[in-house]
């Protein structure tokens, strides 16, 4: 991994403990939850005692399961790879995911903080990048007000998240009833632009939310993360399960999202837990792609012969180590390795 | 590369065609589109634009990831893909139907699971799994009219844009699944970074649309 995208060395300095998992888990904690996962498709087998486990696809519900329900606030980061499979390809992919979940009594403070904890990931993989935040309740009140329910809600959710008034329209006998969820699938931009544009839609049963909202922005240009935040009602997620913010992050060049997270308290109730939660995940493998290949893998090749002595090589390893160079011995010069540079014990004299 | 010059995935073929005269009254016309019918990438620094021409069922997969920054896909296309964009208009035109047909006087047999030759194995599935009912899925990449007439298939489920091709077959339509159109879509991150091209491109072929 790049050195500089040390999310780890971020998470604990703000505290966060590392939690370490089993790579299986028992398969009904999914089956119970699918519409949590990104994907219902789980590798699953038995057992020696006959319990059907699968292979994680998520983390945070394992988290969110084990975690103590004693009113403390927990911190906990992980690094660890899911099983997922992938829709493009239609193959299962084994994908190295970082992240962090706050679980507890949560305040506004705790909230923000996850927050310009996702932004300053996201500086780590780009200088570049914005976090794009909506909020379940403020989309849930917009929907109650269209009457939208069961498989109509469900069906206006993915149009939101894809932008599409000319579906959202389609869902209704009169199409200007579709009006406020058009507007809000179109508000996208910082929140100075996008606040008076939802003021001015929103049904009273949601004004509370965006009032919370405005204070949360307010709080996190506190914290010297406001200028990467962006409104989007596009950023959506399952309303069984999430509740309040929900974010997303993106950094140019990458082609998809490689940040998501949200406030799910609703998954901790589901769960039997009293205790609020928000979190994110950082999508490895989307974050390493965009930083693609580095120039050099190496910066001294040490090419030696026959003719070379060991002491010599090894001189020429301990130069390169103690001025911190990474190092490579070979006795030809390897195909496709870049080096930074090439040192050749192997011409002998005569 | 111009970083705010803009991407566009076009269909190539008839729509195609349609699409980029849309696309030229709306102001982002390009004179060297007509030089060669060969070329697969058309700078038109003029309009702040440069065109992908690719094969119609690949845009979405061009506009996913990130090779265009927007494209024009079909309806079917992307109920049948799914790809993760923004479906940001419906454009009107290539107006057609997905549609279930079968031959005149086909009866279905509700004891026997139905065969359903397709080009659209997704949105067969998740139509009759809508009704409950079991299919065998028969993936075609072209010439569907011909598994009923065959025999391979009971029906097809495909595009459907007069009926003419089905009626000079024997076929004729018994069911309507969703009406199809050419739509404007947009990479997620692109829309993002590239905000202001993407909203002007799409307001100026809002005002041009019939």
């Amino acid at each position: 991994m790049d050195r500089k995208m040390d999310f780890g060395g971020l998470y604990r300095s703000m505290g966060y403990r590392l939690f370490r998992m089993n790579r299986f888990e028992e398969y009904s904690l999914y089956a119970e939850n699918k519409n949590f996962l990104v994907s219902d498709r789980v590798i699953t087998f038995n057992d020696p005692s006959g319990r059907v486990m699968a292979l994680k696809p998520d983390v945070t519900l394992s988290i969110a399961k084990s975690c103590p329900d004693g009113g403390e606030t927990q911190k906990y980061y992980y690094e660890e790879n899911v099983f997922r499979l992938d829709q493009s390809s239609g193959e299962y992919r084994e994908i190295p995911q970082t992240g962090l979940e706050c679980m507890g009594s949560l305040d506004r403070y705790s909230v923000c903080e996850t927050v310009a904890l996702a932004v300053r990931s996201l500086e780590l993989i780009s200088d570049e990048c914005l976090l794009d935040l909506s909020d379940m309740g403020i989309a849930a009140a917009v929907f109650d007000q269209a009457g939208l329910e069961g498989k109509a809600r469900e069906t206006a959710l993915s149009f939101l998240a894809a932008k599409n008034a000319h579906g959202l329209r389609s869902l209704f006998d009169v199409p200007e009833k579709a009006d406020t969820l058009c507007e809000l699938s179109r508000i996208s931009g910082g929140f100075d632009e996008a606040l008076p544009r939802l003021k001015a839609i929103i049904p009273p049963a949601a004004a509370v939310r965006l009032e919370e909202l405005e204070a949360q922005y307010r709080l996190l240009c506190k914290m010297g993360v406001g200028g990467r935040l962006c409104v989007d009602f596009s950023v959506v997620n399952d309303m069984h399960y999430y509740n309040g913010l929900t974010f997303r992050g993106f950094v140019s060049g990458s082609p998809r999202a490689v940040l998501s997270g949200g406030r799910y308290d609703n998954l901790m109730k589901k769960l039997g837990k009293k205790a609020g939660a928000i979190g994110f995940a950082v999508y490895l493998d989307e974050a390493l792609d965009r930083s693609g290949a580095p120039e050099w893998e190496i910066d001294r090749l040490v090419v030696y012969g026959d003719c070379t002595s060991e002491e010599a090589v090894i001189k020429a390893v301990n130069e390169a180590a103690a001025s911190g160079k990474s190092v490579r011995t070979s006795r030809e010069v390897p195909t496709g390795i870049r080096a930074k540079e090439t040192v050749r014990l192997d011409k002998c004299e005569g | 590369m111009f970083k705010n010059t803009i991407n566009v995935a076009l269909p190539k073929g008839r729509l195609g065609d349609s699409v980029y005269r849309l696309f030229e009254k709306a102001g982002y016309g390009c004179p060297s589109m007509a030089e060669s019918d060969r070329k697969l990438i058309i700078e038109c620094p003029e309009s702040g634009v440069r065109y992908f021409l690719v094969k119609p069922s690949d845009v979405a997969v061009y506009v996913e990831r990130g090779a265009a920054d927007v494209g024009v896909a079909g309806g079917d296309v992307i109920t049948e893909y799914r790809p993760d964009v923004y479906e940001l208009l419906d454009l009107g035109i290539g107006k057609c139907r997905m549609a279930v047909a079968g031959k005149k006087n086909w009866s279905d047999d509700t004891s026997r699971i139905l065969r359903v030759a397709t080009k659209y194995p997704n949105v067969a599935r998740s139509y009759y799994v809508g009704k409950g009912r079991e299919i065998e899925v028969i993936k075609l990449n072209g010439s569907i009219e011909l598994a009923p007439i065959l025999g391979i298939s009971d029906v097809i489920v495909d595009i459907v844009e007069t009926g003419r091709t089905l009626a000079e077959n024997g076929l004729c339509v018994y069911e309507e699944i969703f009406p199809v159109s050419a739509r404007l879509i947009a990479n997620k991150v692109s829309y993002k970074f590239k905000s202001a091209g993407i909203s002007k491109l799409t307001g100026c072929l809002t005002e041009e649309l019939p």
